[in-house]
């Protein structure tokens, strides 16, 4: 199994104005 | 902060894998954050109704490490996403009644 690593959380910045309200429409959680 | 009834804040549109998570902040212009696996599993057991601590704890039983360290480790991790909004603390769950 994957080894474990204490979890990192990336922030990757801004989301152009289109890909945001595509992704919002698009995006049930954990599918 | 209280680490306990932490949950997904309403903003949040995530994708969770094995390979780990995509959190979309939809407030404002939106802002993108990467999740590695092991906050993406903790992630996940949150949104099926899991305290912090459970969670961490089946995330500890899936990777077969101490739940002390992985407690730790969520407990951080947890912070950092309520100190982004991505995260929201429920501090009741019983409705105020209202005459």
């Amino acid at each position: 199994r994957e080894d474990y690593a204490a979890p990192q959380l990336v922030e990757l910045g801004a989301v152009p104005a289109v890909t945001l309200g595509r992704y919002a429409e698009d995006s049930d959680q954990g599918r | 902060m209280a680490h306990r009834d932490l949950s997904p804040s309403r903003h949040v549109h995530a994708t969770i894998t094995e390979r780990g998570g995509m959190l979309l902040d939809v407030r404002g212009r939106g802002r993108w954050y990467v999740l590695t696996p092991p906050g993406a599993r903790w992630w996940h057991y949150l949104t099926e109704g899991a305290s912090p601590d459970e969670a961490a704890d089946r995330v500890a039983a899936y990777y077969g490490v101490p739940a002390d360290t992985v407690r730790d480790d969520m407990r951080r991790l947890g912070r950092q996403l309520a100190d982004r909004g991505l995260l929201k603390t429920n501090t009741s769950r019983r409705k105020r009644w209202r005459p």
